[in-house]
Parts: C-alpha cells; structure tokens; sequence
C-alpha cells in the first residue's frame, strides 16, 4: 500500500519531496483517523482519497504547482542506474505532459491510468458522477496524446 | 456500426462487460481508425505506467518508514516488506501492527482490525482513571460512542497513545499513534497535556453524550462494558 500511495503521491505533485510529505501527512492522518474507516470499504480507495483531500488543500494554499516536472528522473531514488537515458526521456515527457493537464484532469489520469482503478472506485474518490470521471478522462487522454505524440497525432474517428 | 471514443476508453481500460468486450474487439478488425487509437492510447498507457512503476520498486526514505516504524525502523521496515504482498487493508493493518507491537505486544491485528491484547486489553478491561499504581498503560476518560460501545482513551508504557472500543468482548482500536513524551521509572508519560490532541478529536467525533464520571466508569468497569 505504501509504495502505491507513494506512486501515486508523484504522480499528483510532480516531485519525490512534496510526494513524501504528502504520503506522511496521509499515513498520519489515516492513523488517527482509522475509527472513521469503514470496515466494508476498500482501505485504498480511502487513503488515496485522504491523500487527494490534502493535496487540493495545499495546491490551494500554496497556488502553485511545485518544480520542473522531470526533474522526478534525476531522483536517485527512481535512476536506480538500470535506467537507460532513453527511458528518462520517455519518464520526463511523460511527466511534463502530465503536469500541465488541470488538476482535476490529473488526479482522474493518476487514479484510473496509472493506479488502475476501476471508474466506480475513481468517482467514490472523487465523490463525482461516473460520467465526469468518464468525460475528464477523455479530455485528459486527448490531451496527453497530443503531448506525448505531437499534436495531429490524435486519430480522427 | 460507429465506435464513440468513450467505448474505446472503455475497453481500453476494460470498463465494458465482456459481450461489449468482444463486439469492440470484432469492429476493431474491420476499423482502422479506431484500431490506431487503441494502439496510441495503449502506447500512452504503458508510457504513464512504466514511467510510474519504478516508484514501487524504490527504497522508501528513512522519513517514512520512520515514521511508520519507531523505535526501530530498519526491523518493522522488513516485516513492512513482507506484509505489501498482502491485499492492501490486510497490509496497511498488518503494517501498523507490526509497526505498533514488536516492542509491546499489545496491539494486533484480525482480520484487518487493530485489537488491544495482552496487557493494554487487561487495563482496558480493568482499570479505572485513577488508579495510579502497578501499570502497563494509564487510560484516561472512558465514554459511550456513536454504536452503544464503551470505549476508553489509553497512553501505554511503550508511547502509544490511542483510544479502544470494546466491541464483541474485544477492544478494538479505533486510533493510535505514537506520542512524545519521557519515561520515569518504566511509567510514561506524554509531554504537555495527558492526551494527545489527535486523541481529544478522536473522541469527540466519536463520543455520543458525555463522558463517564468516576461512578459510572467504576460502575460499566464491573459489568464488563457491555
């Protein structure tokens, strides 16, 4: 659980420093807070939303969106030297792309792409209709296409 | 037959049910278009996913499992390791447990719920506020809460601070952490207020009514808290 609500930590603030403090401020929360828990929900989904809550309180408070994203690849805690030069650029565009998608695009991207969450799961989360989740996601990919392929990369239907 | 994108969203993140599945997969045959937008879209897929990925596999920073894992961070750190195989609620419990009671024993965990035992469960059961003497862990108000269960605010000698709810002839915790403070003589003692404030706001969301008076902690203490 912790490595995954770390991957997803990065994934929302674009860096490993604000990540891991973010993942401490949810673990410390989720401790104190485990009577709120609801045995019958999944523990996940539940620290994930912890998580998102407190990273939209400090995006707000802070009205920024913290370093270059990329610069994730040269952490030493994810170059772990096996990584070739080739894959850090896939990384760093795949970071720069992600980070310039609007907040709410990114944490749908975060939760159902990369995490794996089911829609129903992502919406709980959320506490949004399926259908915003379904229409978010959809802008969101457009948008990551176009970054991530260049722009007319987008198949026309 | 037309292919809307949200469909092959859908199937791409296997969000349809399997009939829809294989109606999809037979267009795709006959749709190029939507056959090379399946193909990008899995391309940017695997892209996020293997950018992401290594995060799992990398160390922790000290930070972190410290946190999870005082006084002996590079112990639970192994057994933290061990337990993420685990799905995930069984793994978080497992992590806090073993984190929380390789030292003391006193919190466990079944089935996926954090329990008092051993000597923090006999002092729950037991002792009343103010008994001073001969102690494992010094429990502070006692109350009903929102469910009709007793439950009772706790410092232990090993620094948890939490509060327990006896439910099914069990006390079940319902929050811990590990506090500051300074041991004297092997009796703990948090610093500054006797509860921590996570502890207060803990019961306060929880609490129905007041809390028990000496008497009626004293009395609920002889009826077993049920």
């Amino acid at each position: 659980m912790l490595p995954r609500l770390r991957r997803f930590a990065v994934s929302l603030t674009g860096n490993m420093t604000d990540a891991d403090d973010l993942v401490q401020d949810t673990m410390e929360r989720a401790l104190r807070n485990l009577h709120r828990w609801q045995a019958d929900t999944r523990l996940d989904s539940w620290m994930y939303k912890i998580a998102q809550n407190l990273w939209i309180d400090t995006v707000r408070a802070r009205r920024v969106r913290a370093t270059v994203p990329g610069e994730v690849a040269e952490d030493a805690a994810i170059t772990d030297g096996v990584r070739t030069a080739e894959a850090r650029l896939t990384f760093a565009d795949t970071c720069r792309a992600l980070a310039v998608l609007p907040e709410e695009q990114r944490v749908v991207v975060s939760l159902v792409l990369i995490e794996g969450l089911s829609y129903r799961d992502t919406a709980d989360i959320l506490e949004l209709p399926i259908g915003t989740v379904t229409s978010r996601l959809a802008r969101a990919r457009e948008a990551l296409a176009e970054k991530v392929f260049g722009a007319g990369a987008e198949a026309k239907l | 037959m037309t292919l809307p994108k949200e469909i092959l969203q859908a199937y791409i993140d296997g969000a349809l049910p399997p009939g829809e599945m294989r109606r999809v997969e037979d267009e795709l045959t006959v749709n190029p278009e939507a056959q090379s937008y399946v193909a990008q879209q899995r391309a940017l897929l695997h892209s996020l996913r293997s950018a992401f990925d290594p995060i799992l596999e990398a160390p922790v920073p000290a930070a972190l499992s410290d946190m999870l894992a005082r006084p002996r961070p590079a112990f639970a750190w192994r057994h933290w390791g061990l337990w993420t195989a685990l799905p995930s609620a069984v793994a978080l419990a497992c992590g806090v447990l073993i984190t929380l009671s390789f030292r003391s024993g006193d919190i466990v965990s079944t089935n996926g719920a954090l329990m008092a035992r051993g000597a923090l469960a006999k002092a729950l059961t037991q002792q009343l506020a103010s008994d001073e003497t001969g102690r494992d862990a010094t429990i502070g108000v006692s109350f009903r809460d929102k469910n009709g269960h007793y439950c009772r605010t706790f410092v232990t000698t090993q620094a948890l601070a939490g509060v327990a709810c006896h439910e099914d002839s069990a006390w079940k915790i319902a929050a811990v952490e590990h506090v500051g403070g300074t041991e004297t003589n092997g009796v703990y003692r948090p610093a500054g207020s006797a509860m921590p404030d996570f502890v207060r706001s803990a019961v306060t969301a929880m609490l129905a009514g007041e809390p028990l008076d000496a008497a009626a902690e004293r009395k609920q203490r002889d009826a077993g808290w049920r």
